[in-house]
């Protein structure tokens, strides 16, 4: 980092561009109302649900049982495993896609034509609906006919990929496969306008200096791309938080819960099971974990105050 | 920080007027029962909501016969295709005035929260009227939606018993007859594994498909009636030594190498399972009357000449011989404030019009009607092989002194997963037989 905390821009202070352009409370009353309608008031609704019991039926109101199923809470197991296969789907999710769209993300940012080509082909997956891919990917999984048929004659029988749903761990494995397929390649577009937007005089000085291509990836790479960095793992653990339908598809939650994220488990239990009141309960769990889960990310990364890196330029 | 307290300002704002808008939307969606003709329905006309998939042409096509002679119409609205977002309609809709005045639905579980909300019209004067609306109908089927001696719903769309599919080949290149009893079968399993072949196909990671083998294991070794209790929260049964009984023989089963190693990851809509036994990697498959249709449209040449069927294999039980489980049939249900109640009952006579149920046996539905053999027998456009097929059906329903509807389908909507889980989850070995015996009275539990 080039600058201290005394070099920063003071804010409080500083007139000109900070109000520049900064209209009343009613130029956002638009932008605010839709979020309180298809926001706020879905909210308020899914915490008000929660202390009732409704089957989805209007003839019969939702009525109102207090803690009932908040109580649930605290013993149900299946929710507990649900909030451990979420968050494990999130860190596997960063770990897999932050170093892959890096890496693509800054080798396809060179000017070669061959990169862009490269690069294209990549980006593919982004283009195709999810739920179709789900379906296509559970053909490619299927132990007879798929891949892993093919595999078994070079790895032998009974190998790691020959039962691959049949298994917790092999199960959510594929899933965090499927997304690094689909989801990397927008977070590599991001790297790589990132990467685009570093100016070359900064791989220029550091040739002069003698800087190799490893110490000018860690040296200046990596720190221009700080902000890029945070924005694309918050886009991308804010995804994970709510995969649903390469779930819904592909495993249904199975096998014995080993898939079954929060999304999955709140349709399970609110759609499935017609039990909107436990169903808001567990859609509440989801709000109240992403949002702490984003409070910290957003703190810990600095995002709330993210400056320039390009400071002194 | 000025700006954060602004922030803060807007939220409380926005969160109020939600909150204002839900308490009035709480207040007035407090329903009244409905009952009676109910004026503010839709004048000389009725609403039959339908699943909107191939069948839906014979509900129009029995519309549009009724409407020559009526002056009240009938109009055939097509609703979702799925069945979850066929019901979260019907549910949403029921006791309002542009709720359908006819819908399906799938058996008494299905029907108990409308039943609770008042919202089913009991049928009870319209058969007393015209007794062919249950005389037509097979007692097995027609039985599952009568509750506490009200009928709720007259069966239409096909009956879907379960049974074993095996090929032809497989079996003659092993050297084997098709299972009959229970032993026989546990013993082709090593001269199947010998040639390569998975014994039994299973669409393992479906869930639903696996449940089929508890279903025929207890209705051998307990009986239907048992296994009814059962689901209506009887935990005794799933504690017996029946029951314990038949979760041994499926381990034994699936510990021999019956289903083979990998039958979690086969999937049943993706033709995982129906392309193992198609194509002579599997013997035998356990699956519902659909699966012919399913393999014919994979390979028309197979189901010609090398797909074979026959009744589950016997079992020394308690089980009379020849109960079977499987999916019953969908009915229409009528709304309890339907405007022109003699309407409803006239059309609802379409369901065993030989016109309808000869629509239905072309669709490759089974009418669940007495007179199925005959329209089968009568029918030329069929082949010999989809009529001997369609006969065994019919037989082995007609025989069946008892016919189980599908656990996951008889136990309310909040235990469908855990019953299924528990499905899957010992066949697995994931939890055994006391695990599951708990997971079972926990779902069914009342």
């Amino acid at each position: 980092m080039i600058q201290s905390a005394s070099r920063g821009p003071d804010r409080t202070k500083r007139g000109g561009l900070q109000q520049a352009g900064r209209p009343g409370f009613a130029w956002s009353l638009p932008a605010v109302a839709f979020f309180a309608f298809f926001a706020l008031l879905p909210l308020a609704v899914a915490i008000y649900l929660s202390f009732t019991k409704y089957n989805g039926i209007r003839l019969l109101p939702p009525k109102f049982v207090g803690l009932d199923n908040w109580s649930r809470l605290l013993t149900d197991d299946a929710l507990h495993r649900s909030i451990g296969v979420t968050l494990t789907l999130i860190v596997l999710a960063v770990a897999t896609q932050l170093p892959v769209s890096l890496l693509i993300g800054v080798w396809a940012a060179g000017p070669q034509r061959m990169r862009a080509l490269v690069a294209a082909l990549y980006f593919i997956p982004l283009l195709m609906s999810t739920a179709a891919v789900a379906v296509l990917w559970a053909s490619l999984a299927d132990p007879n006919f798929g891949v892993p048929a093919v595999l078994n004659g070079i790895l032998g029988p009974n190998n790691v990929f020959s039962n691959l749903l049949g298994k917790p761990a092999t199960a959510l494995g594929l899933i965090v496969f499927i997304y690094l397929w689909g989801a990397s390649p927008l977070h590599t577009l991001i790297y790589q306008g990132g990467a685009r937007a570093i100016p070359e005089v900064l791989y220029q000085a550091a040739s002069v200096d003698g800087a190799g291509r490893v110490r000018q990836f860690f040296s200046i790479t990596l720190p221009q791309l700080k902000n890029t960095i945070v924005t694309s793992t918050i886009l991308m653990v804010v995804g994970t938080f709510t995969t649903f339908d390469l779930i819904l598809i592909l495993t249904r939650g199975g096998p014995s819960g080993g898939t079954s994220n929060l999304p999955f488990f709140m349709y399970d239990r609110g759609v499935t099971a017609l039990d909107f009141g436990y169903g808001s309960v567990v859609a509440v769990v989801l709000i109240a974990l992403a949002t702490v889960v984003s409070v910290v990310l957003v703190r810990a990364t600095r995002y709330d105050e993210m400056q320039g890196t390009q400071e002194g330029l | 920080m000025k700006n954060m307290r602004g922030r803060t300002r807007v939220l409380a704002l926005g969160t109020a007027t939600a909150i204002a808008v839900v308490a009035a939307l709480a207040g007035c969606s407090g329903g009244s029962e409905a009952a009676g003709p109910n004026s503010s329905r839709p004048e000389g006309e009725i609403h039959v909501l339908v699943l909107a998939d191939a069948a839906a042409s014979a509900e129009q096509a029995a519309a549009d016969r009724f409407n020559k002679t009526s002056d009240v119409k009938v109009v055939i609205d097509q609703g979702a295709t799925a069945g979850s977002e066929y019901q979260a309609a019907v549910r949403n809709s029921a006791g309002s005035a542009s709720a359908p005045d006819i819908f399906m639905s799938w058996g008494a579980a299905n029907i108990q929260p409308l039943l609770d909300a008042g919202a089913l019209m009991p049928l009870d004067d319209f058969i007393a009227d015209d007794p062919e609306l249950q005389s037509a109908f097979l007692p097995s089927v027609f039985d599952e939606e009568v509750v506490d001696g009200s009928t709720y719903g007259i069966p239409m769309r096909g009956v879907a018993p379960t049974f074993l599919f095996y090929n032809k080949s497989v079996l003659e290149a092993a050297g084997l007859e098709p299972a009959a009893t229970w032993d026989d079968l546990l013993a082709q399993v090593a001269p199947l594994s010998a040639q390569g072949v998975t014994p039994l196909g299973l669409a393992g990671a479906d869930k639903w498909p696996t449940q089929m083998w508890y279903q025929y294991l207890f209705a051998r070794e307990l009986g239907n009636e048992q296994v009814a209790k059962g689901l209506a929260g009887d935990a005794d049964v799933w504690a017996s030594d029946g029951s314990k009984a038949a979760l041994a023989k499926i381990r034994e089963l699936v510990d021999a190498g019956g289903f083979g190693q990998n039958f979690d990851s086969v999937t049943y809509g993706t033709d995982g399972s129906a392309a193992l036994l198609r194509t002579g990697k599997s013997a035998y498959e356990l699956m519902g009357t659909w699966h012919f249709a399913t393999l014919e449209a994979g390979d028309a040449d197979f189901v010609q000449n090398d797909l074979g069927w026959t009744a589950f294999p016997s079992v020394d039980g308690s089980g009379e011989a020849g109960e079977i489980a499987g999916n019953l049939s969908n009915y229409y249900n009528v709304a309890a404030d339907t405007r022109y109640p003699d309407t409803v009952r006239g059309f609802l006579k379409e369901l065993y019009s030989d016109d309808f149920l000869n629509d239905e046996l072309t669709l490759g539905n089974l009418p669940p009607t007495e007179n199925a053999a005959d329209l089968i027998a009568a029918d030329s456009d069929l082949g010999a092989v989809n009529k001997n097929y369609l006969s065994f059906v019919v037989g082995l329903v007609a025989d069946a002194p008892t016919f189980q509807l599908s656990w996951d389908q008889a136990v309310p909507a909040e235990s469908q997963t855990p019953v299924q889980n528990a499905m899957a989850d010992f066949f697995n070995g994931t939890i055994d037989a006391d695990a599951w015996i708990s997971a079972m009275q926990d779902a069914t539990a009342r």
